[in-house]
């Protein structure tokens, strides 16, 4: 008993000095239940909706369409005025995310909810859908839509024949307008390259990718750690090479490494998944723009982590700080919880997330058909990011005295 | 001529200084040994001497050029196996040879070089990480070597060596300051520096107690006598007679050494030792070692 005692004790004492071990056990958790609780604070609540937003184009003008618009607007969505936009500028918001729906009603739309039987040989009614808004947000509104629409008809139908909700033939009535009230509309995601919607590899492949990349900080502040602890950094500052060089040396391989990385994280969206039963994912049409994000994306992780590895001192605090800050990077990022479903100030943080950035420039690629040009705001933040990063890290690695 | 002059240096938040104005001069071609417990300051004024700390106070030189230039002419053998254990040998000092600019046929000569005077001919294709204690220090010997320094700077170089390697070593530093390199040596093993060194300084607590020709320091204290008195069992009456007859004898000294005894006063001391019955562990009169040397100044063991 006494052996298991001093065991025990000894457990504790070593334990109880483990800094980096308790937080991982304590901090880190605490950190997450608030990022979490936060971010999903108006995720169960209908305030979520006005997160959520649309317009209406109205094309038609008449009774119906103007009662259509009432309803939706009183459907508890955020209702954003568009009437000095055409659908051109419209579907550039859509693309940008800046807004998430439009109901376009056109000409023939009063015809067709009167007319009782007769299926519309084009939809009267587009639905154009932000491509990278989550689906269950999207299946949500279309849900609202297709609910309205077939109230609408079907006060119409009661209305003609005398009949009311609560009889046998206004149930199955109800039923049946609402397949009809699909037929209705067309839904189109106008930023994708088939205006089809984007399946989940396509929208969780570049956040997996943008999360595992910037785990590079591990890998690099480890191997800093050991040069260091060995006396190579040392040794190498008295061959007069500067820490720049060193930082800069480790800058290179670390790039190509995310370059496989990424390669082959596509390659498993592309072959891997589908053998799965997956969808496959698609690689947008700007080959240049994706390879120009994964660059972008690498350059601000390898900045981040060179900093981490100059400031940790030990390879325990590189593990702890490097995997605990990724992950909150992630969480901020919109990596791990949807940006819609936080609140404003939650998605006002996500802005100052690095892995938030890349993120959206990969969804510009992969998912709402951008190219080049679409991108070279979230390149451009990153790389800045990736400059202050090395800039910090050399000024620390001189300051620490890390050649010492 | 390497010349250190009033240098002075504290780390930050340290509440002592590291070096407290150390003067020094290094003659070119020389063993120097550089000797000193853990905590005497040697490793800072190595890194003061290689730059890669900065100079605070006083001034370090080379034949009286004070510019950083020189330190192309210094290098570094750290007590650390200061290379990449993941690399071959040869890959480290591929490496090490082209990180300082070298390139094509002087490289390649560099190595060469380096490697016969280390005789690393056949550990050239081990991972580094798995030669043995002897073939890694000769390894970091070796990449010291690949600037053709004529300052080298050897930490503890023999630190965790079997004797075979140890010899092999010392054999190697011997013949590289016949070759006209200067060598500043330190060292925990005195008989290591002994064989080794014209000259020597001993350092505690940042200062240079004692600084010179090895043989005459060890001739200037030859006359003194060392004794070694059972102190913890002296009584009042036995402690106040020594104290009377030999007011200069530190008896707190816990290391039970009292030094500094001349030849007539040994006598007394011996006599009076027999009259109180105090009891005498050991005498040495004549013939200091250099380790015998430091405990006397020091009153601290080298390898405390």
């Amino acid at each position: 008993m006494s052996v298991l005692a001093a065991i025990v004790g000894k457990e504790f004492r070593a334990m109880s000095r483990d800094i980096h071990g308790l937080m991982v056990l304590f901090v880190m958790p605490a950190i997450f239940i608030l990022i979490m609780s936060l971010a999903l604070k108006d995720a169960f609540t209908p305030s979520t909706l006005q997160n959520i937003s649309f317009t209406i184009v109205d094309l038609e003008q008449k009774k119906l369409t103007q009662d259509l618009s009432e309803q939706l607007k009183a459907s508890g969505y955020y209702y954003q005025d568009s009437h000095n936009l055409n659908i051109t500028e419209i579907e550039q918001q859509l693309r940008l995310g800046e807004l998430d729906f439009a109901v376009v009603i056109r000409e023939g739309f009063e015809r067709a909810q009167v007319e009782y039987k007769s299926v519309p040989a084009s939809p009267p009614l587009t639905l154009l859908i932000n491509p990278s808004i989550n689906p269950i947000a999207d299946q949500g509104f279309q849900g609202q839509l297709f609910e309205v629409l077939s109230r609408q008809k079907i006060k119409i139908i009661m209305r003609l024949n005398g009949m009311s909700l609560g009889s046998p033939e206004g149930g199955s009535l109800a039923e049946k307008e609402r397949n009809y009230s699909a037929s209705m509309v067309a839904v189109e995601y106008p930023a994708t390259a088939h205006k089809i919607r984007p399946t989940s590899v396509q929208l969780s492949v570049p956040a997996w990718l943008v999360f595992s990349m910037f785990f590079v900080v591990i890998p690099i502040s480890t191997i800093l750690i050991k040069e260091r602890e060995a006396g190579t950094l040392s040794r190498l500052s008295t061959m007069q090479v500067s820490g720049f060089s060193i930082l800069l040396g480790k800058l290179i391989p670390f790039f190509l490494v995310n370059q496989v990385q990424a390669a082959a994280m596509i390659l498993v969206g592309i072959y891997l998944v589908p053998q799965l039963g997956g969808d496959a994912l698609q690689l947008g049409p700007s080959l240049l723009g994706l390879w120009l994000m994964t660059c972008a994306t690498s350059m601000a992780a390898i900045g981040y982590a060179l900093l981490i590895a100059v400031l940790v001192r030990t390879t325990d605090q590189a593990t702890t700080i490097g995997g605990v800050s990724n992950i909150i990077l992630g969480a901020l990022g919109g990596i791990m919880v949807p940006k819609f479903t936080m609140p404003d100030f939650m998605q006002q943080i996500t802005e100052f997330s690095p892995m938030a950035w890349a993120l959206e420039g990969y969804l510009d690629v992969l998912v709402r058909a951008g190219g080049v040009s679409d991108i070279l705001n979230e390149m451009a933040t990153l790389l800045l990011f990736a400059a202050v990063m090395l800039v910090l890290a050399v000024i620390a690695y001189r300051m620490k005295g890390f050649n010492r | 001529m390497l010349s250190i002059a009033a240098v002075s240096y504290q780390y930050k938040h340290a509440n002592e200084s590291a070096l407290i104005h150390v003067d020094l001069d290094i003659a070119p071609g020389e063993v120097f040994g550089l000797l000193g417990p853990n905590g005497a300051g040697k490793t800072t004024l190595i890194s003061l001497i290689c730059g890669t700390l900065p100079l605070q106070q006083g001034a370090i030189s080379i034949d009286g050029v004070e510019e950083a230039g020189w330190r192309s002419k210094l290098s570094i053998v750290p007590q650390e196996y200061a290379f990449y254990p993941m690399l071959t040998v040869q890959e480290n000092l591929n490496f090490f040879t082209h990180v300082q600019g070298l390139k094509g046929n002087s490289a390649k000569a560099s190595i060469a070089n380096a490697i016969a005077v280390t005789g690393l001919e056949l550990s050239l294709k081990k991972v580094a990480g798995h030669c043995s204690g002897g073939i890694r220090r000769r390894l970091n010997l070796a990449i010291g070597l690949l600037n053709d320094p004529d300052y080298l700077l050897l930490d503890e170089p023999t630190v965790g060596v079997d004797p075979q390697s140890r010899a092999f070593i010392l054999e190697t530093i011997k013949q590289l300051a016949e070759g006209g390199k200067t060598i500043i040596y330190t060292s925990h093993y005195m008989e290591e520096v002994e064989l080794l060194c014209k000259n020597v300084a001993i350092m505690d607590r940042g200062c240079i107690l004692l600084a010179g020709q090895l043989e005459s320091l060890l001739e200037q204290h030859q006359t003194m006598a060392t004794v070694r008195l059972a102190l913890d069992q002296l009584t009042v009456i036995q402690r106040t007679a020594l104290e009377e007859g030999f007011p200069s004898i530190d008896l707190n000294n816990n290391l039970q050494i009292l030094d500094g005894v001349s030849e007539s006063s040994l006598t007394q001391l011996l006599q009076l030792c027999v009259e109180q019955q105090i009891k005498v562990e050991q005498v040495r009169y004549g013939y200091q070692n250099l380790e015998e040397l430091f405990l006397s100044l020091t009153k601290r063991s080298l390898r405390e």
